[in-house]
């Protein structure tokens, strides 16, 4: 039973750990990753990068090459919440030592030349982050070795028709965590053949009290957020508490540089298409897994999962299966 | 014209002829500028001050508002310390009305004495035909006072000492204006000591604004500054520090003898809950109007200062709206996936 929650994770977050942790929810990320008439031994040693302000990759990705078996590098961004760390000093404290044992985790800049060096000799590198960042770790990747680059994406939400109202609350607590600043978080909501305005108004209503915007300063940003929108000419509201703006508009609109700005856009699916971002990631959906999968086939897009799991992690992920990657796969006849 | 003007500024307040003048002023921008009126389209005229539209502080950060012909006016840019410069175009009719309420604010503190006037900037700045920086803005509100204007910093950034020499050789009394943090680091920390004994027997009203964000990170308060800096003046020397914002040139809000900052009768101060928008008492966030920009919607600015309207009487004696300046609002990185 888990009693505590270290001060540097929020509830929630702390919820969605604990549950990634579930023990039948490991097992079958172990059961899906094996194969058959195959045998898998670790690469080695696997070196990860992790982004400044993605609060839960650096603990979810920890677990899963936990189980693994390799030695693991991991650096957090020198401005980073340094939730691995967090989780790893918990684990460590409270008697999970040995599962760490392989793994070595600091915060650091990515010149620092320990995190170089550890990335010379990794024979994985997973790099999430900017292309920047990418382009960094590619020149500390040896010969033979596997980079997984986990570049700047961005996803969107598509609404067949009209949406239920428990699909909206799934919407707006996918996006009130990380806004516009998180790659699997719905950059704009495309409504399919619907009413734009009508889903800005509803999720507005559907606001949950729990997800209220208790920072004045966050409030100050939303406010400006939906006047330059409405000077670009978004339709724009504030959600209650000025949590965020939702704004109904084009496609063809400027999106305001905003943390929490939710676009709505009307469209048809081939416009929708059309008009989505190269970088697309996930699209996170409240159709009939069949009926999205023929929308998006043809598309870049690498997740087609519903809303409320647009977050969430696992080891496919971004069109690799990178868990694997981090295996030697051994057939046996 | 502003008939407000015509009184004194801590008199008692004329809030009807206030909401009149703004109102007017509002529908002024609302038919010159597409972009205001796209972001107040269904604004109807206010029947009380707190009903005049405002424009986040931020607005002006990212566009360049001209409620007329943008491209023959001057811009008032601010220092930009904390990011992006705010862009304010100004307008001819206006700037003569935003120099009248400075000018009127401060004789009120430093009396309307003529002296001479030491700017702790170069004249450099003043030169630009389209852009005018905030600082040179805030320093020209006291050159009405002034018998002759000297700029005494180098094109370095440091105290040409000789210019200063020069500017208190006849002098027993003079007004010198600066950034806040200046005064520290570039006036007494550089100061030469044969000048120090020079400037002992000159009179001097420092008139300075910017922020302290500088100071306190080297651990000067204002106490600490006010008392170093009259040290190395004349005695009956004074210090005014005043709060102002590049949107609403020409509105000095200058720190009282009793700790606070006093609205003049044309201009406003309200205090909004940033949560609901809705004035409050309590601490929030300062919404400043005046009657007289025209060339930009920026008469009605919601800031990024925290504030606490204070009821009753100042010991003071001035008369009207006043406030206490709580400070910036924190800013705070949103969570996500953007950089290494």
């Amino acid at each position: 039973m888990i009693r505590a929650r270290p001060d540097a994770f929020t509830r929630d977050e702390w919820a969605y750990l604990i549950a990634f942790l579930d023990a039948g929810h490991l097992q079958e990320i172990v059961r899906s990753t094996a194969a058959p008439n195959a045998i898998v031994r670790p690469r080695g040693n696997v070196a990860v990068w992790l982004p400044n302000n993605v609060t839960l990759l650096g603990p979810l990705t920890l677990i899963l090459l936990s189980l693994t078996g390799n030695r693991i590098f991991m650096k957090e961004g020198s401005r980073a919440d340094a939730l691995t760390l967090a989780f790893a000093d918990y684990v460590r404290e409270h008697g999970g030592a040995a599962l760490l044992e392989r793994a070595e985790i600091v915060r650091a800049e990515r010149n620092d030349p320990a995190v170089l060096e550890r990335t010379t000799q990794a024979d994985v590198v997973i790099v999430f982050g900017s292309d920047e960042a990418v382009a960094a770790a590619s020149q500390h990747v040896r010969p033979g070795a596997t980079l997984i680059p986990f570049s700047d994406r961005r996803s969107e939400a598509w609404l067949a028709g009209s949406p239920t109202d428990e699909v909206l609350i799934d919407l707006i607590k996918v996006f009130a965590v990380y806004g516009q600043a998180g790659c699997t978080s719905p950059a704009r909501v495309v409504v399919l053949d619907g009413d734009a305005e009508e889903v800005r108004d509803r999720i507005v209503r559907l606001w949950p009290e729990r997800l209220r915007n208790r920072e004045p300063h966050v409030a100050s940003s939303n406010v400006l957020a939906a006047q330059l929108a409405a000077a670009a000419g978004w339709a724009a509201a504030l959600a209650p508490a000025n949590s965020a703006v939702i704004a109904a508009g084009s496609a063809a609109l400027e999106i305001p540089q905003a943390g929490l700005f939710l676009p709505i856009v009307a469209l048809s699916v081939e416009e929708a298409i059309a008009s989505m971002p190269p970088n697309i990631q996930t699209v996170g959906h409240d159709a009939d897994p069949a009926l999205a999968l023929q929308w998006l086939a043809g598309t870049p897009v690498k997740r087609i999962v519903p809303i409320a799991a647009m977050h969430h992690f696992g080891p496919v992920w971004d069109g690799r299966e990178w868990l694997r990657e981090c295996l030697e796969w051994i057939e046996v006849g | 014209m502003s008939e407000l003007l015509a009184y004194p500024p801590y008199s008692e307040r004329r809030d009807a002829l206030l909401l009149e003048e703004l109102n007017a002023l509002t529908r002024h921008h609302l038919e010159r500028n597409a972009v205001y009126r796209r972001i107040w389209p269904e604004w109807k005229e206010a029947k009380a001050l707190e009903e005049i539209p405002f424009l986040h502080a931020g607005v002006f950060k990212h566009l360049r508002l001209a409620s007329g012909d943008a491209q023959r006016a001057r811009t008032l840019v601010s220092s930009g310390t904390t990011g992006t410069q705010s862009q304010v175009v100004m307008d001819p009719d206006a700037s003569r009305l935003q120099a009248a309420s400075s000018r009127a604010i401060l004789a009120e503190l430093i009396g309307a004495e003529m002296t001479p006037l030491v700017i702790l900037d170069h004249a450099a700045a003043l030169r630009s035909r389209d852009a005018i920086p905030a600082r040179i803005a805030a320093a020209m509100a006291v050159q009405p006072f002034a018998t002759e204007t000297h700029f005494v910093l180098d094109p370095g950034g440091a105290v040409d000492w000789s210019r200063v020499s020069n500017a208190i050789a006849k002098a027993g009394h003079i007004r010198l204006y600066a950034i806040t943090s200046l005064l520290w680091t570039a006036w007494l920390e550089t100061m030469p000591d044969a000048l120090r004994a020079e400037l002992g027997r000159v009179r001097i009203d420092f008139v300075h604004s910017g922020g302290w964000k500088k100071l306190e990170a080297i651990r000067v308060d204002r106490a600490t500054l006010d008392r170093a800096l009259l040290a190395a003046a004349a005695p009956g020397s004074r210090v005014v520090d005043f709060y102002g914002l590049v949107e609403q040139n020409g509105i000095l809000f200058p720190l009282c003898e009793s700790g606070f900052r006093h609205a003049p009768l044309w201009s406003e101060v309200i205090v909004r809950d940033p949560f609901t928008l809705l004035p409050t008492n309590a601490e929030g966030l300062l919404q400043l109007m005046n009657p007289f920009p025209r060339g930009a919607p920026s008469h009605s600015v919601l800031t990024e200062d925290l504030g606490r309207l204070v009821a009753g009487d100042c010991p003071c004696g001035r008369k009207g709206r006043r406030f206490e300046l709580i400070g910036r609002l924190p800013k705070a990185e949103v969570r996500g996936c953007a950089n290494v």
